[in-house]
């Protein structure tokens, strides 16, 4: 269907056009092997450091401190498993609401015999931090959280986390993947010792991310068998994706503050549309501390998943929470955390755009939704 | 079969959407002339979707995830990634939407442990009726309206004749494939929302338009076992989900009365069954009951007991709100058998069913379905409880 509108940058968002150039003119030229020694491959390995240190820029840290990956699923995994294996008795802690490649390598150490333990969230899906403190008080030696929660946009109190975690001496590890190209990120300034990100959801290529690591902090690989990244990521570089990766975060360094001014006034235009519904409509997540592209909301009795496909048949691409966890019965474990019943929980719908997200498109969309929302509370 | 058709339409089923006889019941939820295709990933399923699309309906294709295959299962039945990517690759050959519904906990509470709850009482379930009642004709059909459309299509055997003043839902012509038997329980309500558009074709015809239309699944081959089953033996799947204290041990016993050997549970026999009896005997002998309140099983020969009646219960009508007294028409017990003659009556919630064969029939088997025929119309069906002597 043409005029199709894509509301799913959560999970994924289309190539910007410059990324888009730079790749396909790199699919064509680039052929070597980052690693070999001849031409090629010098050519190979300079685009490499090119992304890293674009990269690096867009998020205030020195290039040494980025280990390129091939998303940020492997860098959640490899923070996680790198500090369980590295650490003296290690204690892992991370909140209830975090992406399920850091939930779940939670859950998979807790397992293995790792003593791991889950904060719980307010509400709004912000962590409680007097229990984190707690938890630190006992021994925990990393703290997991991310920066921006996928499926509501809250902003989670990173600045405030790292200060406990430091306070008691624990690692502190941020999840960055949905803050990167929505607020300012500023490694820095964060204070953090690991924080992991991922090129596509900011107009990048699927398939690359970065750990990026404080001076000082090691992180062992995942796999064997390629001495790549220093010792932190065997396999052949990918040169393609990484091209993509540099020109998307040059993108972001060079036009943050108009994306992020943008993306909030087209929340603020889709939500005012929303809210004139006939059909009770709530705002799920954080209304203060939140990103500016993400809109989680619940049409009062309309099943999540009817209008998602009702919505798809409008043609509005949407979500009812992370990619990863769609197609299973199971209501969203985030919803699940913020204290909502099941039924409820099975009620929410994202909506999460970009940077080419025009103001047309928005106000298109809130009209298909509306229709869309009162028809299946007809239904109800 | 009581009917064989006389003369098939060669050539393509005209598909059109029912009339709405009671108007304003939910046209403002409805998108005009969209249709719901319930895609399995098999020819049939696949040709009945691409008709709908080439007949110009705005035509969406949904999956059912039923239950899922061990990763290192390539076995497929329908349901299997495979089936589910053959589906997805048609709709997208004819450009339509196609979405994948997951029902997978209700699958299993309606049609698997029903299926193995009715082995552990001695009965022989008919899961392809549970999964038609609970899932594709009850949620299934639900969803559509969801959708914005009204009507399911799917690629059943059947015929709904919409034409008269109430919808009928009459046997498919071909009689090789006519799959009317599993559709009784559709409720009455719901047949002007539902569509067979093959129903009016042999499978020869069916072939022919998958590959006229060049789709992926024209050549697959038919698929007869239980889906969930996969290949393997339907006993030994009933076993894996039986715990100890579930399996009924017993005698077999000769309908003279002579015991000839034991059993370590009911669960493996069903009415007819002659094959894996395990007792050497100078004839050769047939299941002819089986009775779960002490694990007997009863055989005979072939021309053993035969019954005049049936219990029925649960039944649904689809010709009439309730019979008015004494039915006269065919009853079918089996798939694949011929209806005979019998006189039915019902008890006072029409959901209990009395039948009378006018000539006393053999392997009654509860658990499985009786559908009521007059000629090719289905009146209505129910799950037999007992055979009558």
């Amino acid at each position: 269907m043409s005029n199709r509108i894509y509301l799913d940058w959560n999970a994924t968002g289309p190539l910007l056009p410059e990324v888009r150039d730079q790749m396909q003119q790199a699919l064509e030229g680039v052929p070597g092997n980052a690693s070999s020694i001849h031409q090629d491959g010098q050519r190979a390995r300079s685009e490499v450091e090119r992304a890293r240190r674009a990269l690096a820029e867009a998020v205030g840290a020195p290039a040494q401190a980025v280990v390129l990956t091939g998303g940020a699923t492997e860098s959640n995994n490899q923070v996680l498993r790198s500090h369980a294996r590295r650490t003296d008795e290690p204690r892992i802690l991370c909140t209830a609401v975090e992406h399920p490649s850091v939930l779940e390598v939670v859950e998979q150490l807790g397992e293995e015999g790792i003593d791991v333990d889950v904060v719980p969230v307010d509400g709004r899906g912000q962590p409680d931090l007097q229990a984190l403190e707690a938890s630190l008080r006992e021994g925990t030696t990393l703290v997991s959280a991310m920066w921006a929660n996928n499926e509501t946009g809250a902003v989670l109190p990173v600045h405030e986390i790292g200060e406990l975690a430091d306070e008691y001496g624990a690692v502190f590890h941020v999840d960055g993947t949905q803050a990167l190209g929505r607020i300012p990120v500023d490694f820095q300034d964060l204070g953090a010792d690991f924080m992991t990100l991922s090129a596509h959801k900011m107009g990048g290529p699927k398939g690359i991310g970065a750990v990026v690591c404080r001076e000082g902090r090691k992180v062992g690989p995942l796999m064997v068998g390629g001495h790549q990244e220093r010792g932190r990521r065997p396999g052949t570089e990918n040169v393609p994706a990484a091209i993509g990766l540099r020109a998307a975060a040059e993108a972001v360094s060079a036009r943050l503050e108009d994306w992020n001014r943008s993306l909030e006034k087209r929340r603020s235009l889709l939500w005012d549309a929303l809210r004139e519904s006939p059909v009770p409509v709530e705002l799920r997540g954080d209304p203060e501390r939140r990103l500016p592209n993400t809109l989680n909301v619940a049409f009062d009795g309309v099943d999540g998943e009817d209008m998602l496909l009702a919505l798809d048949l409008e043609g509005i691409s949407a979500s009812s929470g992370s990619a990863c966890t769609a197609g299973s019965l199971e209501p969203s474990h985030v919803i699940l955390a913020m204290g909502y019943p099941e039924d409820e929980a099975r009620e929410s719908v994202r909506f999460s755009f970009g940077p080419t997200t025009d103001r047309d498109a928005i106000e298109d969309a809130a009209e298909r939704i509306l229709s869309v929302a009162e028809r299946l509370h007809g239904l109800a | 079969m009581a009917t064989t058709p006389t003369s098939t339409e060669a050539g393509t089923p005209e598909i059109e959407l029912p009339p709405v006889r009671e108007a304003g019941d939910d046209l403002g939820t409805i998108v005009e002339d969209r249709v719901v295709v319930a895609m399995s990933g098999g020819v049939d399923s696949s040709v009945t979707a691409a008709l709908c699309a080439e007949q110009g309906h705005d035509t969406v294709g949904i999956s059912m995830r039923l239950y899922s295959t061990p990763q290192d299962d390539y076995s497929g039945s329908c349901c299997s990634p495979d089936d589910l990517f053959d589906a997805r690759q048609v709709a997208a050959s004819v450009d339509m939407p196609f979405y994948v519904a997951n029902y997978q906990e209700v699958f299993r509470e309606r049609v698997i442990d029903y299926f193995v709850d009715e082995y552990r009482r001695g009965r022989t379930p008919n899961p392809c009726v549970a999964c038609n009642n609970h899932l594709k004709f009850d949620i299934l059909l639900d969803r559509t309206l969801a959708l914005g459309s009204r009507y399911l299509a799917t690629g059943h055997y059947a015929r709904v004749d919409h034409s008269g003043d109430r919808p009928k839902l009459k046997r498919g012509v071909d009689p090789e494939k006519d799959q009317s038997y599993f559709l009784f329980g559709i409720p009455r309500e719901a047949l002007d929302r539902i569509l067979f558009p093959l129903g009016s074709l042999q499978k020869d015809e069916v072939r022919e338009h998958a590959r006229r239309l060049g789709l992926a699944t024209a050549d697959k081959p038919e698929s007869h076992e239980i889906c969930f089953v996969g290949g393997g033996d339907y006993k030994e799947y009933v076993e894996e989900r039986l715990s100890e204290k579930d399996r009924r041990p017993g005698k077999i016993v000769h309908q003279s009365g002579e015991v000839l050997g034991e059993h370590d549970g009911i669960h493996q026999f069903t009415i007819g069954q002659r094959r894996g009896l395990g007792l050497s005997y100078h004839k050769r002998l047939y299941v002819q009951s089986i009775r779960p309140e002490d694990g007997t099983v009863v055989v005979g020969p072939k021309d053993g007991l035969a019954a005049r009646g049936l219990v029925a219960e649960r039944c649904n009508w689809l010709s009439f709100e309730r019979p008015r007294g004494p039915l006269e028409c065919e009853v079918q017990i089996r798939y694949r058998t011929d209806p005979v003659p019998a006189l039915v009556t019902t008890g006072d919630d029409a959901e209990t069913a009395f039948v009378e064969f006018v000539e006393p029939q053999r392997a009654v088997t509860p658990g499985q379905a009786a559908v009521f025929y007059r000629g090719d119309e289905v009146l209505g069906g129910g799950f037999i409880e007992e055979a009558r002597s």
